[in-house]
């Protein structure tokens, strides 16, 4: 796929030229991106670590409804890291640890996506099956490696 | 100082200044830890807010220690960190700032868990049993003077997060 077409519209956008001639906008990006990653992944720790079977006396269905924390936060890193593309389009589209760090997202979207499914399905409310375990347990391991990709990308160029 | 430069020409501070990894190693794992601390510290304000009412207060105390789990990753990374750049953090207030505001937010977190626990015990002892059984709502609710905690908390976090990215652009 030609890449370099999307990276000069990009480059070209009202959104880049406003990110690259103000100071103020990469950092507090920056800090949005790390509010978002801490709603996300803290809310994630609740709700995958439950599911793994600590803390088993809290009801799981408790723990269910800090969902909307972690949804909150990927639409808040959604939203910054797509304002990072358009900040600097050159650096991301090419660099490995980048790509490594949107197809760990995608796969951790589709590991949700199954999870919820299985627990829409399931009968009992509070017990969970090995299955759904697993992607628990993949969901963390996932959205780790989505923060070390991510903080990798500076130093792999 | 004779520390700073000290810790500059340590092997822990060679190996985070100059070897091709150490930095970025450094940096991921504080990241993992910062996600784990104040990811969990947020969720247990929130918790106190109101969210997932079903989770007893008491059970709290569970996440503050996995919490602490990404303090002590943030500990050994931090330091290692500050070991590479010590003349230069040391002059930092971005970084004094995020120092003493990751203090006040392990003791804000603390005391408010440990409130949390303390009034729980309260509430469970003082009520007849019949009303413990009965009064899931008394037991599972947080007051007013909590949940003002719970909110200087999360500014505290984020303030120590914010104060944290700032580093690399406020010299």
């Amino acid at each position: 796929m030609q890449i370099q077409p999307i990276v000069q519209w990009m480059s070209d956008t009202a959104l880049n030229h406003y990110i690259v001639n103000h100071s103020y906008v990469w950092p507090t990006l920056e800090s949005l991106h790390f509010i978002g990653l801490c709603l996300l992944f803290g809310s994630l720790l609740l709700i995958d670590l439950r599911a793994l079977g600590v803390a088993s006396t809290v009801p799981f269905s408790a723990v269910e409804k800090f969902i909307l924390v972690s949804i909150s936060g990927f639409v808040i890193n959604l939203t910054t890291g797509i304002a990072f593309l358009f900040g600097d389009p050159d650096r991301y589209f090419e660099n490995p640890s980048f790509q490594l760090k949107m197809l760990c997202i995608l796969l951790a979207l589709l590991n949700a996506l199954y999870f919820s499914w299985r627990m829409k399905k399931r009968s009992d409310t509070e017990k969970l099956s090995v299955d759904m375990k697993f992607a628990a347990g993949f969901s963390l391991v996932l959205w780790v490696a989505v923060i070390v990709f991510g903080r990798l990308i500076p130093y792999v160029e | 100082m004779d520390f700073l430069n000290w810790a500059e020409m340590s092997p822990i501070g060679e190996w985070v200044s100059t070897s091709l990894w150490g930095y970025p190693v450094a940096l991921t794992l504080h990241t993992i830890g910062m996600g784990t601390l104040v990811g969990l510290a947020l969720m247990i304000c929130f918790r106190v807010l109101g969210l997932g009412q079903g989770i007893s207060p008491r059970r709290l105390l569970v996440y503050w220690k996995l919490a602490l789990i990404g303090f002590v990753i943030n500990l050994a990374s931090g330091t290692a960190l500050f070991f590479g750049s010590a003349t230069i953090l040391w002059e930092s207030w971005p970084f004094r700032i995020k120092i003493m505001f990751i203090a006040a937010g392990l003791v804000g977190t603390h005391c408010l868990v440990k409130g949390l626990t303390r009034t729980q015990r309260i509430s469970v002892e003082n009520m007849p049993e019949g009303l413990t059984s009965l009064g899931r709502m008394s037991v599972g609710r947080c007051i007013g003077k909590q949940k003002v905690l719970a909110l200087l908390v999360i500014v505290i976090w984020v303030t120590a997060l914010v104060a944290g990215r700032l580093i690399a652009y406020i010299f």
